[in-house]
């Protein structure tokens, strides 16, 4: 190849071809990062209000740890069952914890589209859009607890895009969809979240 | 009866839809790769396509060897090696080439250049053929295409070069890339699109595998190719274009050259014209002859053609020819943008005769230069109409 660059160096000025960074779209990522941050505290709510959710996670082995997030560099929320049970919300930092199991969307892109529901999570899951780390029936474990959590952090009109199938009323009473609703809502926004996030910078 | 002897393959990962160009990256990393010198043309970047796929590196950690946009409408082994020595010289790991026929062709030449460290490209066109694998090649089809770009094929200082190397590893199908820049541009690749497919149907080796190639992409063609002629900018119509010439495309790698295929680009090289105004004008004559030499088409191109209503209200021994007909009108669809007569192209004799020889004489084409006369004489009578 050094014979070549002699000669064709002479014509060709590789100057004009400069090398491209990648860019970032810091609104985009931004908002992820918000709607990554309300889904992970409501999913430690959900855990203790739901009791579709409690099981799921019941289901799953002890100190079991996954996180969901954009590939390559993030933003991501990270979830973690300690010995007695408990799922918490363990913020955003993936450095230092032992992951279970690993749910990565592809790009920001497809994560925006996910998150500002123009595609529920089951489709982007079809669409090839995640790459799973670890044991596939737990990730899709994983995947109908945020549908859980989506039907009950979301009203029905949005919730409705952003999942699978949204349940009828025989199947989830909305009195009972009400009232979890807004114990999800208060214990995702109770003063613990100040402390996730403090503890996370 | 099943065809269970067959051989097909078809190398490259087909990303087709929304967020196809964000998975970029990815398909990278999969690949080992993480920095790709990308090889457009000129017209592609005045169109600022560019600058579309820059966006959908953002947050990737993928940073830009260069944009090397240097290709206009033809594809020189200097220019390859200009490509090459760019990609040497920012330490590239990968090849991504946005644009149809001699952008994929360039791209295609730097990759053999800089995957097997040497400045001779006409090694491997001399009976060296390449023998390893090459570094990751991502094509996305932009604008207008020759429909070799998603095959095994190049043609670099009009000589070709076919080997199993040369299939992209992966083939990204973007509406924000797709949108063709004219309605002869679209015809024309709409052209090469279904000579593809209908060399795929014609093959005499039948794989079930080629078929539904083949059937996918004279499927798409038929419910898109109207519109997209007519609206060449409309992303949802071009996407399904370029989705059939992709499909097409792998069929005919997989099958012997088409008599209508070696002598349009024959033609090209002599005449200068493209090689879709002669699909269009040698296609019926063609489809008669080898309707008559070899016998008529299966039930599958009415099928793909037509769709399943025409296809089960036409009568079992009728269907095979109303299989051509249906292809014949699709093909008329592309009427007012491409010139339908060869007299109209005041091309003389001499070199309809030798563009015959020149494509007799290739190796790999299975018709004898009296075949292709053939075809013209019953081109210029007004045959297959």
């Amino acid at each position: 190849m050094k014979s070549i660059s002699k000669s064709v160096n002479k014509t060709l000025n590789i100057s004009r071809y400069p090398e491209i960074p990648p860019g970032t779209k810091l609104i985009k990522k931004g908002y992820v990062f918000v709607m990554l941050l309300i889904v992970g505290r409501a999913i430690e709510a959900a855990s203790k209000v739901d009791q579709s959710v409690k099981k799921i996670f019941g289901d799953l082995p002890e100190r079991f740890t996954f996180y969901l997030g954009v590939a390559p560099g993030g933003p991501y929320m990270v979830i973690g069952k300690d010995k007695q049970g408990n799922v918490k919300y363990l913020g955003w930092n993936l450095y230092g914890r032992k992951i279970d199991l690993g749910l990565d969307i592809k790009n920001l892109e497809s994560a925006f589209k996910v998150f500002t529901f123009q595609e529920s999570t089951a489709q982007a899951f079809a669409y090839d859009r995640f790459i799973v780390e670890g044991n596939l029936p737990q990730a899709l474990a994983v995947v109908r607890v945020i549908d859980i959590v989506e039907i009950h952090l979301l009203p029905k009109v949005i919730a409705r895009l952003a999942v699978k199938r949204y349940p009828k009323w025989s199947e989830l009473s909305p009195v009972k969809k009400h009232l979890n609703r807004v114990r999800i809502y208060l214990k995702s926004f109770s003063p613990g979240l100040i402390k996730v996030i403090y503890r996370n910078l | 009866m099943q065809n269970l002897h067959y051989e097909f393959y078809s190398q490259p990962k087909i990303t087709s839809g929304a967020c196809a160009l964000e998975s970029i990256p990815t398909e990278l990393a999969s690949n080992d790769a993480h920095k790709p010198l990308v090889i457009t043309g000129r017209e592609h970047t005045r169109r600022g396509l560019d600058k579309t796929l820059i966006r959908a590196f953002a947050d990737s950690g993928c940073p830009l060897g260069g944009i090397f946009d240097e290709i206009r409408d033809y594809a020189g082994i200097s220019l390859a090696r200009q490509a090459a020595v760019l990609f040497a010289e920012r330490g590239c790991d990968a090849i991504v080439a946005v644009g149809g026929g001699p952008v994929a062709d360039v791209a295609r030449a730097a990759n053999l250049l800089v995957s097997h460290d040497t400045q001779d490209l006409f090694q491997f066109f001399n009976g060296s053929p390449p023998g390893k694998r090459l570094k990751p090649f991502i094509h996305i089809p932009a604008c207008c295409t020759n429909g070799s770009e998603s095959g095994k094929t190049i043609t670099v200082d009009n000589r070709r070069l076919t080997s199993n190397f040369l299939y992209p590893d992966a083939i990204i199908l973007d509406k924000r890339m797709t949108a063709a820049c004219t309605r002869r541009c679209a015809a024309q690749s709409a052209l090469t699109t279904m000579d593809n497919a209908v060399t795929a149907f014609l093959d005499g080796e039948h794989s079930p595998m080629k078929d539904a190639f083949a059937h996918a992409g004279v499927g798409f063609a038929a419910a898109s190719l109207k519109k997209a002629i007519k609206r060449p900018k409309n992303r949802k119509h071009s996407l399904a274009m370029a989705n059939a010439g992709v499909m097409a495309g792998i069929a005919a790698a997989n099958a012997a050259p088409g008599v209508v295929r070696g002598l349009a680009e024959e033609l090209e090289k002599i005449t200068g014209i493209a090689r879709g105004v002669f699909i269009r004008i040698f296609t019926p004559a063609a489809l008669a002859w080898m309707t008559q030499k070899t016998g008529p088409p299966g039930d599958d191109l009415l099928l793909a053609a037509g769709g399943m209503a025409v296809y089960a209200k036409t009568p079992e021994q009728q269907r095979p020819q109303k299989g051509v007909e249906m292809f014949l009108a699709l093909l008329d669809e592309t009427r007012g943008q491409i010139p339908e007569t060869l007299s109209s192209l005041h091309i003389p004799a001499y070199r309809l005769e030798k563009a015959c020889v020149h494509a007799g004489s290739r190796k790999d084409f299975p018709f004898s230069p009296q075949d292709c006369l053939e075809i013209i004489k019953q081109t210029q009578k007004g045959g297959g109409r």
